[in-house]
């Protein structure tokens, strides 16, 4: 029982952190390799924020998100677009050169040792029915669930979510109704990067950060949206939830230094099996 | 060779030749869609045998399962002797079976020579040398042999797949549409070759939109709809038939013609211009030259037959492919430069071929996509008067919509950022008469508004009956242009079916 819940609000935490890069496939169609340096960037920034100001981290992460959304819109509107128009594969390439950067400016300006956000309640927990409850865990399992609904809602109910979806279904007719789809898109990176930031942070109060760190943070993004289905907004809560509690109970089991291994063996068993995710409907051919 | 009948002599008497290709109820379906619908063919050695028919017949399919590259799904095929009960090209090949690809794929990094060793393959290793440099030599790319394959140009292109096809010293070569795309003084090159293939006594099946290709090469045109065969002959007693005629140009050419709307009147300033529109894909241009002229409230219809280019002028003036040169401008202001987004909001929209809705969303959310910045706040109402059908569509995802409901759809979602021109791309396409009519009955209204109508239409009889204007492409230039009542019947054919029938 203890271990489910460790696990389901680990998940809660990996959800908070692996939806940027499943918005980003799922409407650009596009793997953001940069997407850990995004999650790191994020938290400095806050880190940045909670030195001069001397607020809440998790208050102080909204400005920082704010920020980081400005700094990833023209990331992609005027760099990875034009890129894409000239060879489909190419942004990609261009977004492990962006992570690589990403990774030497932070090491230049914070050094290469791990930072952590303090927060009173980043190390409390409390019990409740003989479970121990992290509060960090449970605040990042609720922003997480937040993000995805809010999310969930942004892209389904609103007139700007009808862009998103009909630029990323088919962008030349998208052109053809008057939708700007580079805008749109470097919209969605944006937005993107903005709930990177605030997963960044989370990661930052409940564990911390360093420079080289988002790496680790991009493979389980990755294996969550891979399990949730490929661009599945809620299938990334679904896959966030299962990794958490399936690398959780598999820790208790074999030993915590084959956490990762666990990670991507879940990984491979889901390629294996369920190559569109487990929560995508097969396509009919 | 010397074993292969001399060639030439293409009036002899064609049932005393073997048989090459036999076909009885030949059907291939596709899940649920037939796509061949029981074919009866026989074709002899030497003999030129030319297949046409509207998109979508079947013509394509039907030289994919002759190729060996897909498997009958009922009836008897019988291609060089083999029964076809299975998909295997390599087997083909080894039979003297070649195909010849519309869009050549070359390895662009390999040589021609090398290209051409490649598809020798199946020869015996004795022959290879002697078929590739013949193959080079007869294709007329002896001397590009030493050349990527990439750096040629399209007739070359076509050339290097015709060689592919001669290095397996083919008994029966596969034409799948090997003109598209060339201008006219290559057409007459690439049909000179082919010309010398026929003359070597090989058999050749062909299927082409330019019909040139058949006035100049095909003793016997077979005529497919629908998966099915219409109609056999010779190429004037096809081009003669009225059910040809019909399935080209629409309704039957007997028949009345339906009253003409009187015509609307034009005032000063043009809505739409475009002058020496140049505009193509890759290495082809499809789009020679043309100018037109548009008003308010008139209806220009754009006529000419599959490949003449009326896509391309479509898709050009909307912005999905950059032109070459040429200038297009709405209420004078120069637009070519701008994306297809910006020309929706100075007021040009598009209803593409094949509808393009976001299958996904509701009806509603693909309506109030179309709304622009320059869309009243009832200009969704208007649309719903057109089409009331939509209002109890509005929840249904547009993709599980019957073709003319989704047709509907489409028109809605482009009328509603209120455009000053609007384009439709094959209105009817696919559509059932009883639909099409409601479509271009809808068309008048929409001109009515005073909106400058674009309409390229498969259907020609109805939309000259609608057009105030007519314009007439033919390989990509505008062969004629005029009053709509100045068609005659005679001119259409000529336009539609060539100038030798």
């Amino acid at each position: 029982m203890q271990l489910v819940i460790d696990g389901l609000l680990t998940g809660g935490l990996y959800a908070a952190t692996a939806l940027g890069l499943s918005l980003v496939f799922g409407t650009l169609r596009m793997v953001n390799l940069a997407h850990g340096e995004l999650l790191m960037v994020g938290a400095y920034l806050t880190s940045v924020l909670v030195v001069a100001l001397g607020a809440d981290p998790l208050i102080l992460a909204i400005p920082a998100a704010i920020v980081l959304g400005a700094l990833a819109y023209p990331l992609q509107r005027y760099v990875l677009t034009p890129i894409m128009a000239r060879n489909a594969d190419a942004p990609v390439t261009a977004t492990f050169g962006v992570s690589v950067a990403v990774q030497s400016v932070l090491l230049l300006l914070f050094t290469s040792n791990p930072r952590s956000l303090p927060a009173p309640y980043a190390t409390a927990s409390f019990e409740v029915l003989g479970v121990t409850v992290r509060v960090a865990l449970l605040i990042a399992t609720a922003i997480g669930v937040v993000l995805v609904i809010g999310l969930h809602l942004l892209l389904t109910r609103t007139p700007f979510g009808n862009r998103v979806r009909a630029a990323a279904g088919d962008a030349v007719a998208a052109g053809l109704v008057g939708i700007d789809v580079n805008r749109t898109f470097a919209m969605v990176f944006a937005i993107a990067a903005a709930a990177a930031a605030i997963g960044g942070s989370l990661i930052a109060v409940t564990y911390s950060v360093s420079p080289s760190g988002g790496t680790s943070w991009l493979v389980i993004a990755f294996t969550v949206v891979v399990i949730g289905g490929l661009g599945s907004i809620r299938g990334t809560l679904a896959g966030a939830l299962i990794l958490g509690v399936v690398q959780t109970v598999g820790v208790a089991v074999v030993g915590a230094q084959y956490r990762d291994i666990i990670v991507f063996g879940l990984l491979v068993v889901i390629l294996l099996i369920r190559p569109r995710g487990l929560f995508t409907k097969a396509q009919r051919v | 060779m010397e074993t292969k009948q001399s060639g030439g002599a293409t009036h002899t008497a064609t049932s005393a030749r073997p048989s090459l290709i036999h076909a009885v109820g030949v059907t291939k379906s596709f899940g649920g869609v037939t796509a061949v619908s029981g074919i009866d063919l026989d074709v002899h050695e030497g003999e030129v045998v030319g297949v046409m028919g509207p998109n979508g017949a079947g013509k394509s399919t039907f030289l994919s399962l002759l190729a060996g590259a897909q498997r009958p799904t009922s009836g008897e095929l019988v291609v060089a002797g083999r029964r076809m009960r299975s998909a295997d090209r390599a087997a083909m090949a080894r039979l003297g079976v070649g195909l010849a690809h519309q869009i050549p794929k070359p390895f662009r990094k390999l040589t021609v020579r090398e290209n051409v060793r490649v598809a020798a393959q199946t020869a015996p290793r004795a022959r290879r040398r002697d078929l590739v440099e013949k193959a080079l030599e007869m294709s007329g790319m002896a001397p590009k042999a030493d050349s990527p394959a990439g750096e040629l140009g399209l007739l070359e292109m076509k050339r290097l797949e015709l060689a592919r096809v001669l290095a397996l010293d083919p008994t029966l070569v596969l034409l799948d549409e090997v003109a598209a795309g060339l201008n006219t003084r290559d057409l007459d090159e690439l049909i000179a070759l082919v010309a010398l293939i026929r003359d070597e006594g090989r058999t050749l099946v062909i299927v082409e939109h330019v019909q040139e290709v058949f006035h100049q090469l095909a003793e016997r045109i077979v005529v497919l709809e629908w998966g099915q065969k219409l109609t056999e002959g010779s190429p004037a007693e096809v081009a003669a038939d009225p059910r040809v005629v019909e399935i080209y140009l629409g309704e039957s050419i007997g028949a009345e013609k339906p009253a003409r709307t009187a015509p609307r009147p034009t005032t000063e300033a043009p809505l739409l211009t475009a002058t020496g529109l140049t505009a193509g894909y890759g290495q082809a241009t499809v789009l020679h030259d043309v100018d037109l002229e548009l008003h308010a409230g008139r209806v220009l219809a754009v006529l000419g037959a599959n490949g003449a280019g009326k896509s391309t002028l479509a898709k050009s003036l909307a912005g999905m492919i950059p032109i070459r040169s040429g200038t297009i401008s709405l209420e004078g202001a120069p637009i070519d430069r701008l994306g297809s987004f910006q020309r929706v909001r100075r007021g040009l929209s598009l209803v593409p071929e094949g509808r393009r809705l976001f299958a996904d969303l509701t009806v509603r959310e693909n309506l109030e996509l179309g709304l622009g910045p320059r869309s009243a706040a009832d200009s969704l109402e208007r649309v719903r008067t057109l089409f009331p059908k939509l209002v109890e569509l509005s929840d249904r995802a547009a993709g599980a919509l019957s073709g003319g409901e989704q047709q509907m759809v489409a028109i809605g979602r482009a009328l509603a950022s209120e455009p000053k021109v609007i384009v439709f791309d094959e209105l009817s396409l696919g559509l059932a008469p009883v639909v099409v009519d409601r479509l271009l009955e809808a068309v008048g209204e929409i001109a009515g508004w005073g909106t400058a109508v674009v309409l390229i239409e498969q259907n020609v009889h109805r939309a000259l009956a609608l057009a105030d204007e007519a314009l007439v492409l033919r390989q990509g230039r505008v062969v004629f242009r005029g009053d709509p009542g100045e068609f005659t019947d005679e001119a259409l054919r000529l336009a539609y079916l060539g100038a030798d029938l």
